[in-house]
């Protein structure tokens, strides 16, 4: 639900009502520079509420992990420069979204022109993987065909109470084509790595965006 | 599942048919274009000159009505501890177990529900909603079975149910505010049918009807602005609607709201709460706000978790005390903000209750949040861009220092007043604590509490309830109001342009009483420029963008 009609939004889609939050020009969602600048990689951060998408963000932008939950309203904003292994730099811009429900419907806003999502999950809890599963099948829909999509399997240091098997994730992630990573906001483990795999895309992402 | 056709650019253009009373004073908005930082005027308000006969006439009628007065004696069940941390916090479930058939359940002073006209749960403030459906069924039953005869959606009760377990039946009673109370604890219900929902206040706080509905009416404001009139046709289309999906995780917004209808002066009397700051310091900041243009930017606020700063609005854009309060509420309340720069859908209900406009959030300070209100929902970047603006503007020393020490030091306490008005340390003093209260702008100026005397909190609420009390009651008309309550006494003053409300303690002579707050009214509308906050206008064609402005820096 929420806050625009999603059945509306969709049927708009490419015209002014849905528009990216970059101006909605580069639907390609290629690196765009900054005059002068480096490289900017629009990314943005999907899945329900709580599975650990703003710990993700935090750790990998300021290093910290605060376990007390500050659930995330609209959407929250975050850059952070990365050094490829080319030794260049991007900077990335970072959409981490609200989870809840209300707040489904204005997704299409931070995921179009976007160069890169990360679907994010539970590993404790099947039904956020069903969530999961939605995102990946709404951004096919909806997003630009170059995006790369990273689906993020959050927590696990908490092992003992896996619900989503490595296997399972790995194989559905295959099956659409995108990367696999299990990640721990709390310990760190794999954290940077997400973000990795997609500067890995990169060059080819950079290339194909170049200028407009 | 989605709920509402509003989109923020459908909402620009739509011009309200209805005109909430403005913040500002109209004045501003009468005044020529020109100005480049326009500032309300400020009425001239004559000091209050009370004679001691009318004080004394008004404590021996007060008098009588302390005695049909009751007081609250049990333990508060506010007691939630404001020490710092999250503000968030405080408002999760107190309860989140308890359902209606339990004696702690039931022994809660002010119970307020929502639900659908189907009878489904939708929020309770104590216990699992979702566990209590024999109990909202029970709800549903008594409005259905009264639901023909009342008439503007309002319905309100009273009984002598008291304590655990009890049961007797509630007498219907006459729809209107009665000042007329009953024995203590006497319970009272409020049954308010909007659209779809049903919202219920059960309540043995011996508020009267009316500033029960007020709340009520607030939490239905909380509701609109959370999901925009939407909802309506959501149900419309399906009663069984679910809308417990949507409302997810605002359990602690709404509680905050129901708290502030007691805690809060700006929600008590109906204003809001400027931060003192010296008026070219204040019109600096103003026009910093205005620096930078964004097309569709409707209003910019600058303010702290109580008080307002700043405000520099569009003419079109209306915004009431009221959606200012659920804003700066709405922020307060949700620690994400600190983390980061956020951009939300958020609906003012009294300016547009079917649309979402998109509000720009992020702190400049530790205490200090700027918020840009768009109705363009990709306005993100440009705004950012203005906020780097105002933030380096807010980093110039003297601007910085001057906003500082506004902050951290309370102009207003009773300490800092003359000692002719009532200044003075606790013991010295017979003054506690004030609220000036200016009708024109509707804003009020009052300490804030929790200093002694006014130490606990129980105390505190006696107070506010004081204050409130000698708001909404009529008193015949009675300019000057005074009520002794236990071990303080408040002495009320409304005039044409202000109301001042004090609090003294219980041994205070009425002609001290008199002096000090005339002395009082006096010192503070000499000093109204610096305390009073004029809201500023915004103009839409003068302004340079943010990259023209850098460009030329
Ligand atoms: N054990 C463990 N807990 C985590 C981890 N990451 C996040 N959490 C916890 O999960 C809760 C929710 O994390 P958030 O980052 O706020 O979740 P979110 O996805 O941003 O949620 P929304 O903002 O509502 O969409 C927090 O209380 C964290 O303490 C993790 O890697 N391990
Ligand atoms: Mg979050």
């Amino acid at each position: 639900m929420g806050c625009a009609n999603s059945k509306a939004g969709q049927a708009r889609q490419g015209t002014k009502a849905v528009k990216g939050l970059d101006g909605g020009s580069s639907a390609s969602g290629g690196g765009r520079s900054a005059a002068g600048g480096m490289p900017r990689i629009k990314m943005v951060l999907l899945g329900d509420s709580g599975v650990g998408k703003s710990c993700l963000v935090l750790r990998f932008v300021r290093g910290q992990f605060d376990p007390s939950s500050k659930v995330t309203v609209g959407a929250a904003f975050m850059s952070h420069p990365v050094a490829l292994p080319d030794s260049s730099t991007v900077k990335f811009e970072i959409w981490d979204t609200a989870g809840q429900e209300r707040y489904a419907s204005l997704a299409p806003l931070y995921y179009r022109g976007a160069s890169a999502a990360a679907i994010v999950y539970d590993i404790t809890s099947k039904e956020s993987f069903a969530k999961a599963k939605h995102w990946v099948k709404e951004l096919q829909k909806n997003a630009s065909q170059e995006i790369v999509i990273v689906l993020v399997g959050n927590k696990s240091d908490l092992e003992q109470d896996r619900d989503v098997s490595a296997e399972e994730a790995k194989a559905y992630a295959e099956e659409n084509g995108m990367e696999h990573v299990e990640a721990s906001a709390k310990t760190a483990h794999n954290v940077s790595e997400i973000f990795e795999s997609i500067a890995a895309h990169l060059p080819r992402m950079l290339n194909q965006g170049e200028p407009k | 599942m989605t709920v509402s056709e509003a989109e923020g650019e459908g909402a620009v253009g739509e011009e309200q048919k209805r005109e909430p009373e403005e913040l500002a004073a109209r004045v501003a908005e009468e005044e020529e274009e020109d100005a480049d930082v326009r500032e309300a005027e400020m009425a001239d308000t004559g000091t209050p000159r009370l004679t001691r006969e009318e004080v004394e006439q008004g404590i021996a009628r007060m008098d009588q009505h302390v005695d049909r007065e009751s007081r609250d004696q049990s333990a508060g069940t506010d007691a939630s501890s404001s020490s710092g941390g999250s503000y968030q916090k405080q408002f999760v479930n107190k309860a989140p177990n308890e359902d209606s058939t339990m004696p702690s359940w039931r022994r809660r002073k002010k119970h307020m529900f929502v639900f659908s006209n189907a009878g489904k749960p939708v929020f309770s403030r104590y216990g699992d909603e979702q566990m209590m459906s024999t109990f909202f069924a029970a709800a549903q039953a008594i409005i259905s079975f009264v639901g023909d005869k009342w008439g503007d959606g309002l319905l309100s009760m009273e009984g002598g149910l008291r304590g655990p377990g009890g049961g007797s039946p509630w007498k219907r009673k006459a729809n209107r505010d009665s000042r007329a109370q009953g024995p203590p604890g006497k319970l009272k219900a409020l049954f308010l049918e909007k659209g779809p929902l049903t919202f219920v206040c059960v309540s043995r706080t011996d508020e009267p009807a009316s500033v029960l509905r007020h709340q009520l009416d607030l939490l239905h404001s909380q509701f609109i602005s959370i999901l925009t009139l939407g909802i309506e046709r959501a149900f419309a289309r399906s009663a069984s609607f679910d809308m417990r999906k949507l409302l997810n995780g605002t359990g602690p917004l709404l509680r905050s709201v129901i708290h502030s209808g007691t805690w809060d002066l700006p929600v008590v009397l109906g204003g809001v709460a400027p931060l003192p700051l010296e008026i070219g310091l204040r019109k600096q900041i103003a026009q910093s706000l205005q620096g930078c243009f964004v097309p569709d930017v409707m209003c910019s606020l600058l303010f702290t978790a109580d008080r307002v700063i700043c405000i520099s609005k569009r003419k079109r854009f209306k915004l009431n005390h009221k959606d200012l309060f659920l804003f700066t509420n709405f922020v307060r309340l949700n620690d994400s903000f600190k983390q980061s720069e956020s951009f939300t859908p958020f609906c003012f209900p009294s300016f547009n209750p079917s649309a979402f406009l998109y509000v720009y959030v992020s702190y400049v300070t530790e205490d200090v949040c700027l918020a840009f209100v768009s109705g363009r929902a990709d306005s993100f970047h440009e705004l950012a861009e203005a906020k780097v603006f105002v933030e380096s503007f807010l980093r110039q020393p003297t601007v910085r220092t001057g906003l500082e020490q506004a902050l951290r030091e309370d102009t207003l306490k009773v300490r800092e007043l003359p000692m002719s008005a009532g200044g003075g340390f606790v013991g010295e003093t017979p003054l506690w604590h004030y609220v000036y209260y200016h009708k024109g702008l509707q804003q009020l100026l009052s300490p804030r509490m929790g200093a002694p005397p006014l130490a606990t909190r129980e105390c505190q609420k006696r107070v506010l309830r004081g204050y409130q009390e000698m708001s909404t009651a009529s008193y015949d008309g009675m300019t000057v109001r005074w009520r002794r309550s236990g071990s303080f006494t408040i002495i009320a003053c409304i005039s044409l342009d202000f109301d001042l409300y004090a609090t003294f303690d219980s041994i205070v002579d009425a002609g001290s009483a008199v002096r000090i707050c005339n002395q009082l009214a006096q010192y503070i509308h000499s000093k109204e420029r610096d305390l009073l906050m004029p809201v500023f206008q915004l103009k839409s064609n003068t302004r340079t963008t943010a990259a023209a402005r850098r460009a030329t820096l």
